[in-house]
């Protein structure tokens, strides 16, 4: 078995690559999962015999435990520890690789005694034995020491040491993966600090951390655990599936020469494949990558940051360009539909909140009609599908106000009306100070119309106008207020109301009581009016609950239908919306003795209605003054808004225990929180901030959540950069390359790459090395000239193609006298002409044209090449035939300058006539 | 202290060795029917078609032969009824015999396995839970039915379809047979020596990628940043041990990296001679990696050659040319080299004065490399108003048009038979050509209250003044020297209308030698 044991040892230590020192790793790796905290490894050599000796004081094994698991290949304690490296119960006799001469282990934990085990390099025998130790384990390898070896110093250690940094710098602890492993090599501390030279910056994840820089030469490597798995010249090495992400468009960073990019990661979380030398492609492994290429591009802009500092917003923008700029046409065309339609959603919701006060209701916001035609008296489905919502405005806002619209003196007893009665003269109050002034917006058929009044008021009849007129007001028999709208039907209603004590009325009694209503109010009896509500109000919770069900409708109507009465009907049912619950609390507070009525309409809350119909109990309290009694919901926890409000002043609400019900009576779900309330429930505001807050922190966090230190170098070649990113259009990614003012400009100002290149594109983008008298002068133009002494400024310069002032300096300075520049520069004058002519030997091109007036500092000059074909020989040989020379030397200049259209054509005609003259009279 | 045979102490644990050797190797289950295509192929397939289902693996390999033992190996560890230890040593020989997929397919086979193969010796081999069975079989191919995995269907497909992408024969996957090649190559070829491969020149990538095959399925992949970006795909299978890892792989790749960076640069110089007929992308990508090339010193001579840069000409046609070309335009003035004009690839050669010589068109990227590999610098050349007719003209062309009608009219026109000799000869030579810079009719007038203006239409009709001076001498010049109808129609143009090109050569030529001759 030995023999198949180490022939198996070795063949899966094999898989761990060529690398013999690899053992260390694995030696690294138990100690590291034996939670250990320091790991000592001394290296020995006398000669003639060495030795690798490694101990740990990790939690140790048993004697049973290592027979077990470390004596048995590829059994592994681990399996399924995902904190744990190893799992496949091959690693430990990786040490068969140094081909030991004996392998001693010895390991103790806490509960048992020490024990060791001698084994010989041929695996042939084993001796057993037990030892004094601390708690850990300790492994010796020893081996005598080959001819090979001995002609270096210390061959061993250097190896060793070179494998334990190579895989082993960075191993963290498991029991605190953020804190080092202690590895000591003779002493010396082997364990690094994850950093690069700068620039450089560290980050962590959850799980993960790692470093970037830019160097001299790209490199990835990849840890798990602190401990060596990979290297790769690319992050996109790593992933296997790249070449989706690359077709993507996602490739990695591609930085120019000294500015390659570095990185190292280590993560807790890979899986580590049987060879070690491979990770699986897990979405882990996906996120580190994505992490470093962040990192990367991070780092750049910092780097760039450190070198040029650059106004905050700049990144900023820049990315909003890019942003912007690989947004398709059709997603740019969709995205501007989006913003139309939001814009106008926003005016007309800008409207709603009365930024634009509306002259007439806007579409989905009715005109207040009467409610005696829709509403069918208190019962589940009492208003059908609708929900009428009324532009009502009151003043001063401040105050939340139950606006009435209906009253049901006996809810036990609605008979449906199409229009309301008017039977006597309203007697009004004459509201002069505390009063709430309305505006109605009103649209009904011709005839009377209730007029809404908060629970408590009394109406001003000397207050009401409709269009401004005013109008008389009347009373149904159930003291409501009504004006007929005449045959406009339509119009703006203003009103007054304010406090007034309730007139003397007689309320019917309430018709069939149910016993279980007259027991209740019975235990209401000798408490004051307030406790009586208050009981009712908990009574009736308890007994109707709350619901709008499909099914709670069903049941209700099943109640009805068996002949019961609405009281009979609600109780036996025990379902019911708002009107119902009021309605029953109606009744058992007029059975208690207490004056109590039904109201529908509105609740009114910071000058305007609340959208959404609600029933409410007005009870007369003491001093004969309407109150609000609500068993729907208790007020200082109303839901109309969803939050907290203040009591009102003016109906203080009798608080009840209850749960948040929704006000809304009728089958529709209430309508989606409206501006009106956006606008005056200041707690959605505050809900939104605080929200808006949190999500900015979030996102703060997160962004920084990666960050460690970073490590911005002042020597970094920002030319290698910016000459990068001209060379590689994909490094227009970092937004700061692009927009950031890197290029240095004569007049120690700075201009952004893209900004260059597109004066450049115009040709308005000059630069000078040497400062010439020129280019100073063309500074004092303000002109923009690029400084090309700086490595930078000459990348950029040479990069877009910027029109170098200094070599047209040393052009003018080279140009010569010529007769043939004297003619030319003649009949140009005689013509009109503001550009001149000049001769420059050796000019290497035919010609060239330097407009000074574009820089202010004269005009234009073209210079040519007297050596030219076509000019040479003109100015000495053309005595007899001037014109004619004239014609061929400007023939080879006019239509390769910038001359316009009709100055070229006039110029060229005038010497071809000329020429033409002088052929006819050399005839002659 | 106790002394004892290793034998007592040291076991190797079969039965976890069963469950997770192969599964520690790959990536996930969904990698299975791809190593099982690699051993197809690895066998001889000529075509493999693979079905899938969650539960299920059917491959049909055609011409694939497996060894005997291999099936037999792969029985042994499906029958539960053997030692622990006889099936770990078929698992280790199925893995010495590169049939991993086979290991890997009884650590996840829970039901059943058919499998057939073909060639002398053939065998088909049934194992189910306490059931096997073997026959000999004549077939020629490789047929694998396994039932009772848990397989992530897309996975797989995926998986396949990524890695079977350089696979010599077709491979067809639930019907459908798989894209094979390089995304997006531009060229491409077979690398024979020193290594089996082929390489692709492709749209995208900033550095050479190699897919490291292993009969046929991509094993790993690797970058070899700093040199001109080109893909290959190469086979490693005659290189590398059958158990070997991807990191191996990715080592024993090194040294011919060479010899692959060297053939990709050829193969970009190849490209480069069928520009002239590619889009202007192309053009730019193969001028790109052959300056980086370049830059890197490979080939230096032939890729200076190489005509790989648009060249504007003035008459609007474009050309390509070298490295060699730009660095021609930038020979030295005595300040040293002077900068090329050049225009960058979105500008129109039209709003600039282009050279009869032509301007180069360089994007900022080429600038930037040609400018780091043969220290050239770059300008613009003068800009230059586009070649439109100026309002003046066009006024004059309408009044041209009006007068030739009034004349005709009126009967202003000198009739051709009336015409002298000398008149007869310049109008025909006037009008020997046609095409733009040719005038289309020559007509003269007899004298008026315009006597000496020439009229011309858009349409090239000039109407002459015959007793003008202008046009006497005109007809004088032309009666004397052909070559002066290149002044003679800038006279009667007004010089608005360019005379045709080779005119302007012709006179250029003989003016200049009858100014400049003793």
């Amino acid at each position: 078995m030995s023999t198949t044991f180490r022939k198996r040892a070795l063949a899966e230590a094999a898989r761990y690559g060529s690398d013999s020192w690899v053992f260390l790793r694995e030696l690294l790796q138990n100690a590291r999962d034996a939670n250990a905290k320091r790991v000592e490894i001394e290296v020995r050599s006398d000669g003639r015999q060495e030795s690798i000796r490694c101990r740990d004081d990790g939690s140790g094994m048993s004697y049973r435990h290592a027979r077990r698991y470390l004596f048995a290949l590829y059994a592994s304690s681990k399996e399924g520890d995902t904190h744990q490296v190893g799992q496949f119960g091959v690693g430990f006799w990786s040490v068969l690789r140094f081909a030991p001469q004996t392998v001693t282990i010895r390991s103790r934990t806490r509960d048992e005694e020490g024990w060791q085990v001698v084994v010989d390099g041929d695996l042939g025998e084993t001796e057993r034995s037990a030892v004094e130790l601390p708690v850990g384990t300790e492994i010796l390898l020893e081996r005598p020491v080959k001819a090979s070896s001995k002609k270096t110093s210390h061959p061993l250690e250097e190896k060793v040491e070179r494998a334990l940094q190579r895989y082993g710098r960075f191993v963290t602890r498991k029991d605190a993966s953020a804190r080092p492993l202690e590895v000591r090599l003779n002493g010396r501390l082997i364990n690094e600090e994850m950093t690069l030279p700068a620039p450089s910056a560290t980050f962590r994840g959850r799980g993960f951390r790692g470093v970037v820089g830019l160097g001299a030469e790209p490199r990835v490597e990849l840890f798990a655990n602190g401990l060596f798995v990979r290297r790769a010249s690319c992050l996109e090495d790593l992933l296997e599936d790249s070449d989706r992400r690359r077709r993507d468009g996602r490739e990695s960073l591609t930085l120019p020469g000294s500015l390659a990019p570095q990185v190292v990661l280590d993560s807790q979380k890979l899986e580590v494949m049987l060879a070690r030398s491979d990770v699986r492609e897990t979405r882990e492994l996906e996120r580190l990558v994505r992490a470093a290429e962040k990192e990367l591009a991070r780092l750049v802009e910092r780097q760039l940051q450190s070198l040029r500092p650059q106004p905050w917003y700049l990144p900023l923008w820049g990315r909003a360009r890019e942003a912007w700029g690989r947004v398709p046409t059709t997603w740019a065309a969709i995205g501007g539909l989006v913003g139309f339609m939001a814009a106008a959603a926003l005016a007309w919701q800008g409207g709603e909140m009365g930024f634009v006060p509306p002259l007439l209701p806007s579409s989905g916001i009715e005109a207040y009609s009467d409610l005696a035609s829709r509403y069918q008296g208190p019962q589940l489905d009492a208003f059908g599908r609708s929900q009428p919502q009324v532009e009502l405005r009151y003043e001063p806002p401040d105050e939340v106000l139950f606006w009435r619209a209906l009253q049901v003196e006996d809810p036990s007893r609605w008979s449906s009306e199409s229009q309301p009665t008017a039977t006597q003269q309203y007697v009004g109050i004459r509201c002069e100070e505390d009063c709430v002034n309305v505006t109605l917006t009103a649209a009904a058929q011709p005839g009377l119309l209730r007029l809404p009044v908060p629970t408590g008021h009394r109406l001003d009849p000397q207050s009401v106008r409709l269009n401004g007129e005013p109008q008389r007001v009347f009373a149904t028999a159930a003291d409501e207020p009504v004006i007929s709208l005449g045959a406009l039907g339509a119009g703006i209603l203003e009103y007054r109301t304010g406090w007034a004590p309730a007139p003397l009325r007689n309320l019917p009694p309430v018709r069939e009581p149910p016993a279980e209503l007259r027991e209740a109010a019975a235990a209401l009896q000798g408490m004051t009016a307030q406790e009586k509500v208050r009981l009712a109000v908990d009574w009736v919770q308890r007994r109707v609950e709350y619901d709008r069900s499909d099914a709670a409708v069903a049941l209700s109507r099943q109640a009805r239908d068996a002949g019961n009465g609405f009281l009979a009907a609600a109780l036996a049912s025990g379902k019911g919306d708002c009107d119902v619950q009021n309605g029953v609390l109606v009744a058992l507070l007029r059975l208690a003795d207490v004056e109590a009525r039904l109201a529908v309409g509105w609740v009114g809350i910071s000058g305007r209605l609340v959208p959404g119909l609600h029933a409410w109990a007005e009870y007369l309290e003491v001093g004969r003054r309407w109150r609000v009694a609500d068993a729907s919901t208790r007020f200082s926890r109303g839901t109309v808004a969803g939050g907290d409000r203040p009591a009102p002043r003016a109906a203080p609400i009798e608080a009840a225990p209850s749960s948040d019900f929704p006000l809304f009576v009728g089958d529709d779900p209430p309508p989606p929180l409206g501006p009106n309330q956006l606008r005056t429930n200041w707690p959605i505001w505050q809900l939104l901030g605080l929200g808006s807050l949190l999500l900015l922190l979030i996102l703060a966090i997160r962004s920084r959540r990666g960050l460690g230190s970073v490590h911005v170098a002042t020597d970094s070649n920002l030319a290698a950069l910016l000459g990068g990113a001209l060379e590689h259009a994909e490094l227009a990614r970092l937004p700061v390359l692009l927009h950031g003012r890197f290029v240095p400009l004569l007049d120690r100002g700075a201009i952004s790459l893209h900004h260059a290149q597109r004066l450049a594109s115009k040709g308005r983008l000059y630069s000078s090395t040497q400062g010439s008298e020129l280019a100073r002068k063309a500074s004092r133009q303000s002109l923009v000239i690029i400084d090309a002494s700086v490595p930078e400024g000459q990348v950029v310069s040479l990069g877009v193609g910027a029109v170098d002032l200094d070599e047209w300096a040393a052009l003018l300075e080279r140009s010569q006298p010529s007769k043939l520049a004297d003619e030319l520069n003649g009949v140009l004058r005689d013509l009109g002409e503001r550009w001149t002519v000049a001769t420059v030997p050796a000019l290497g091109q035919r010609l060239r044209q330097i407009d000074l007036s574009r820089i202010g500092l004269g005009e234009r000059v073209v210079l040519i090449d007297p050596e030219d074909g076509s000019f040479a020989g003109l100015g000495e040989h053309s005595r007899d035939r001037p014109a004619t020379s004239v014609l061929v030397a400007l023939d080879g200049v006019i239509p390769e300058i910038d001359l316009p259209p009709h100055r070229r054509a006039h110029l060229l005609a005038v010497l071809a006539d000329r020429a033409l003259a002088e052929s006819c009279r050399e005839a002659v | 202290m106790s002394t004892t045979e290793s034998r007592s102490l040291l076991r190797i644990d079969f039965a976890a060795a069963l469950a997770k050797l192969a599964p520690a190797q790959l990536e996930g289950s969904w990698q299975l029917p791809t190593e099982l295509v690699r051993l197809a192929l690895a066998s001889g397939a000529k075509t493999v078609e693979v079905r899938l289902a969650a539960d299920r693996i059917e491959l049909l390999a055609e011409g694939a032969r497996l060894a005997p033992g291999t099936v037999r190996d792969l029985g042994h560890i499906l029958d539960q009824r053997q030692p622990v230890s006889d099936r770990h040593q078929a698992l280790v020989s199925l893995e010495q015999h590169d049939a991993l997929a086979l290991a890997a397919l009884a650590s996840y086979v829970r039901r059943s396995v058919w499998l057939t193969s073909g060639g002398q010796g053939g065998i088909a081999m049934e194992a189910g839970p306490g059931t096997q069975s073997y026959v000999n079989k004549d077939s020629d191919q490789l047929e694998l039915v396994a039932e009772g995995l848990d397989l992530n269907v897309r996975a797989a497909g995926e998986w396949l379809q990524r890695k079977g992408r350089f696979s010599r024969v077709p491979i067809i996957y639930q019907g459908k047979e798989i894209y094979r090649g390089f995304y997006s190559p531009l060229i491409q070829n077979q690398l024979l020596q020193p290594i089996s491969a082929r390489l692709a020149i492709t749209s995208r990538g900033d550095a050479p990628r190699l897919w490291l095959l292993r009969h046929g399925i991509v094993s790993t992949r690797a970058t070899v940043p700093g040199f001109p970006a080109f893909e290959a795909a190469v086979e490693m299978a005659p290189l590398a041990k059958p158990e070997v890892t991807g990191a191996a792989l990715r080592e024993e790749i090194n040294p011919y990296l060479d010899s692959l960076i060297n053939a990709s640069v050829g193969l970009t110089l190849k490209l480069s001679k069928k520009l002239a007929k590619a889009p202007p992308e192309v053009r730019e990508r193969t001028a790109r990696l052959l300056l980086e090339a370049e830059r890197r010193g490979r080939f230096s001579d032939t890729v200076r050659a190489a005509n790989i840069f648009y060249l504007a000409l003035a008459d609007g046609r474009r050309q390509l040319v070298s490295i060699a070309e730009v660095l021609r335009r930038a020979k030295s003035s005595t300040d040293g080299p002077i900068a090329v004009e050049a225009l960058m690839p979105e500008m129109d050669p039209e709003d600039f004065a282009v050279p009869d010589d032509g301007v180069l068109v360089l994007s900022a990227s080429e600038r930037a490399l040609l400018g780091e590999v043969t220290g050239v610098s770059f300008t613009l050349p003068a800009a230059r108003p586009r070649r439109r007719r100026s309002p003046q003209r066009l006024a004059a062309a309408a009044v041209g048009r009006l007068a030739f009608t009034w004349y005709r009219l009126c009967g202003g026109l000198v009739p051709q038979d009336q015409l002298t000799p000398e008149e007869r000869n310049f109008v025909e030579s006037l009008t020997a050509d046609v095409g733009p810079g040719w005038p289309r009719q020559v007509v003269f007038r007899r004298g008026g209250a315009d006597a000496s203006r020439v009229f011309a239409t858009l349409d090239g009709d000039l109407l002459l003044p015959r007793e003008s001076p202008r046009v006497q001498a005109a007809v004088q010049a032309i009666a004397r020297d052909g070559t002066w109808l290149y002044p003679v129609l800038l006279s009667l143009y007004g010089g608005h209308e360019p005379p045709a090109a080779d005119l302007r050569r012709r006179w250029r030529e003989r003016a200049s030698g009858v100014i400049q001759a003793p």
